[in-house]
């Protein structure tokens, strides 16, 4: 069965062709909800709730564009809205210095870590991070999103980026633990 | 291997095929709440029906001009002010804390002070919150207004004056009219207040009156406190205005849960290829309706006499074609032509010949064709007996109109599958084509003429439902029942007849 009359029939209701597209999308979705979210639960949570959205907003789909682009972009919108209230508080005008560079054992640092680590974040910085990092949104775009300027975003990531670094510097060489893991 | 990375890079790396599989559980979830929508949607969707009928039915009723006097606005006055109340008690929040600092620079003044001139600056509107909320200290507040002296007097009044303004300024026109009444009503609701404070509250309101009569004075006043009470009031109100639109803006995006900056952003990457090709716009529909007359009062458009004769009401066919266009997906307007006939008896009269059709048992509602056929109430003459009088038919009068009807309607699609819902409401244009009365008793048939207070143009206000089932792909059938209500089908002296029919219309659509 194609994509297109999957998505076809799953805007009749047909709960047979929702189960196959969830079957479909949930691996890719889900760990985008891992990556967005805080821990492993609220991920299961999150991939729930932006399901439920896909399956009754699908009719708007206009089978421009990629279907999976689409619901990925649902998911992402659905996790915002949820963590897009909880403000941390922060001052905004200190630069921080731009360490980028990272030494690190390439080996030692699994995805698990990496995971646990963004999941760690604050809230805030975690979506700034991941829009602007892991799905290549730019300052403008996430400024808008998430309604604060790009200042506050540039220092949104440039503190997401020093916190990861320096977990990931004081972990290397130390045992893993584990995010996915966890089920 | 230990080597140097960009740690933007580092991630992206790690996470570019990363794919993880949920557990089980969530699908269940997700399917049990699938369900429960499924299962849910079902009482809404009469909720939906029911609700919109009866929008569309209290409209039908205003349009009558029945409801006139329910419409003095007594009740929806009363929503506006809780709404009112209710925008304020939001924006509330965020105010206190600069009213405190603005006041705290008038050293002069005490801190009970502060909170006097604090309840007038946020808007003469708020007061009533204020009190709601806070009986207690709102009395106190209104004594500390009598200790205070002329010149905390003239702040209230000023900061009164720019409330008032700022309420206009932010183009909110309930506000404003609903604030200045409240200005001079003060003392009157003070007096519902606490019995012992009454007296010191009145004083100090009448206080407050008097300054503001001589407001132009005051505020041609050039006094450092006041001039510097004024800048510090304008910027609060500028503050005020900024926070209530904040706040505004916040509990909009919040109701709207969607239209979020994401989702635009996605709707702007799309909108070229929105124009839908996938939506067949046009439909033809035929249609054939049988039509159930009647009149939602007795009454009789022939002649008062009749109008408590009981009435026969006739079934006729009415049958037409009609164009659909789809203005949306769910949205599309109604139109066409019908051939519409309508019919009924006037029963219990008597008629006989006469020679002089002046004479005052003749219905005044038509125009005689020469006849000199003169029709008089059967109740009337069995006073007289008609037995007796030779000549006298009992009988009926029955009066046939014709139509052209050409209905403009918009539908809403409930439902749009193989089976589809959907509510209809409009208007329908009649054109008279047929008029005709005559007078029937077994077996004989005289016709009187045409009824003269018949509109040759008249309106009829349609609400309906549409059920239709797609049998092939542009193919659908239709059942359409619908009530009409029609509003001046005649010119004048319709003696409380008030007509309206049910059609219920099916037919065959077809799409492109």
């Amino acid at each position: 069965m194609s994509l297109e009359q999957l998505i076809h029939d799953c805007r009749n209701s047909d709960t047979k062709a929702q189960e196959q597209l969830y079957k479909l999308l949930s691996p890719k979705l889900f760990s985008v909800c891992l990556k967005y979210s805080r821990s492993y639960a609220e991920a299961q949570d999150n991939l729930q709730d932006g399901f439920l959205i896909i399956f009754s907003k699908i009719g708007q789909f206009n089978f421009k564009g990629s279907f999976e682009g689409w619901a990925k972009r649902v998911m992402i919108n659905n996790i915002l809205q949820k963590y897009r209230g909880t403000a941390v508080f922060e001052i905004v005008n200190d630069t921080i210095a731009s360490e980028e560079e990272i030494e690190l054992d390439d080996d030692s640092i699994t995805l698990d870590y990496l995971l646990k680590i963004i999941q760690e974040l604050p809230d805030r910085y975690r979506l700034v991070f991941n829009l602007y990092v892991m799905d290549g949104y730019s300052h403008k775009e996430i400024s808008d999103m998430l309604g604060i300027t790009t200042g506050t975003t540039k220092s949104n990531l440039a503190r997401a980026k020093m916190i990861l670094k320096q977990k990931i510097e004081s972990q290397s060489g130390t045992g893993n633990s584990t995010a996915v893991n966890e089920r | 291997m230990s080597d140097k990375k960009n740690i933007e890079r580092l991630f992206q790396e790690k996470f570019k095929d990363f794919e993880a599989v949920p557990q089980p559980e969530v699908w269940d979830r997700i399917e049990a709440e699938l369900k429960k929508k499924k299962k849910r949607r079902a009482i809404p969707l009469w909720l939906k029906l029911s609700g919109t009928a009866a929008i569309l039915l209290i409209g039908l009723l205003i349009s009558e001009g029945k409801f006139n006097s329910f419409q003095s606005t007594s009740p929806e006055k009363e929503v506006v002010n809780g709404d009112d109340t209710n925008e304020k008690d939001n924006s509330k929040g965020s105010i206190p804390a600069t009213e405190q600092v603005v006041v705290t620079e008038k050293s002069s003044e005490s801190d009970q002070a502060d909170r006097v001139t604090k309840t007038p600056t946020v808007g003469a509107t708020k007061t009533e919150l204020a009190r709601q909320e806070n009986d207690a200290s709102e009395e106190k507040n209104n004594a500390d207004v009598l200790n205070t002296k002329r010149n905390k007097a003239k702040n209230y009044n000023k900061n009164n004056q720019l409330a008032a303004s700022e309420n206009k300024g932010a183009k909110n026109k309930k506000e404003a009219e609903r604030s200045e009444p409240y200005l001079t009503n003060n003392p009157s609701i003070a007096t519902q207040e606490n019995k012992s404070q009454v007296a010191h509250i009145e004083d100090s309101n009448s206080k407050i009156n008097t300054s503001e009569k001589n407001s132009t004075t005051i505020l041609k006043d050039k006094n450092d406190v006041n001039a510097a009470v004024k800048n510090n009031t304008n910027s609060q109100i500028a503050f005020d205005t900024v926070a209530f639109e904040n706040q505004k803006k916040d509990s909009a995006t919040i109701a709207a849960a969607e239209p979020n900056a994401l989702e635009e952003l996605l709707k702007e990457k799309e909108k070229e290829t929105v124009t839908e090709a996938k939506l067949k716009r046009w439909q033809i529909t035929s249609n054939v309706a049988p039509i159930f007359f009647s009149s939602a009062s007795n009454g009789s458009p022939i002649d008062e006499r009749f109008a408590d004769n009981s009435k026969d009401y006739e079934s006729n066919l009415s049958y037409g074609i009609g164009v659909n266009y789809a203005l949306s997906k769910n949205w599309s307007v109604k139109g066409g032509v019908n051939k519409l006939a309508l019919g009924y008896n006037t029963n219990d009269i008597v008629y006989y010949s006469g020679l002089n059709t002046s004479a005052r048992a003749v219905a005044t509602g038509y125009e005689a064709k020469g006849s000199s056929i003169i029709i008089e109430d059967n109740v009337a003459a069995n006073m007289l007996s008609f037995d007796n009088i030779p000549g006298k038919t009992p009988g009926y009068i029955n009066q046939t109109m014709g139509f052209i009807e050409v209905p403009v309607e918009l539908s809403y699609k409930l439902l749009d599958r193989k089976f589809g819902i959907e509510i209809v409401g409009g208007m329908s244009t009649l054109f008279l084509n047929e008029n005709n009365l005559s007078v029937v008793s077994s077996g004989m048939r005289a016709t009187l003429g045409k009824a003269s207070n018949l509109n040759d143009i008249s309106f009829s206000s349609n609400v309906g439902l549409g059920f239709k089932y797609r049998f092939w792909k542009s193919f659908e059938a239709n059942v359409e029942p619908k009530f009409k209500y029609q509003l001046n089908t005649f010119t004048e002296n319709t003696n409380g007849f008030k007509p309206y029919f049910i059609g219920i219309y099916s037919g065959i659509n077809f799409n492109f």
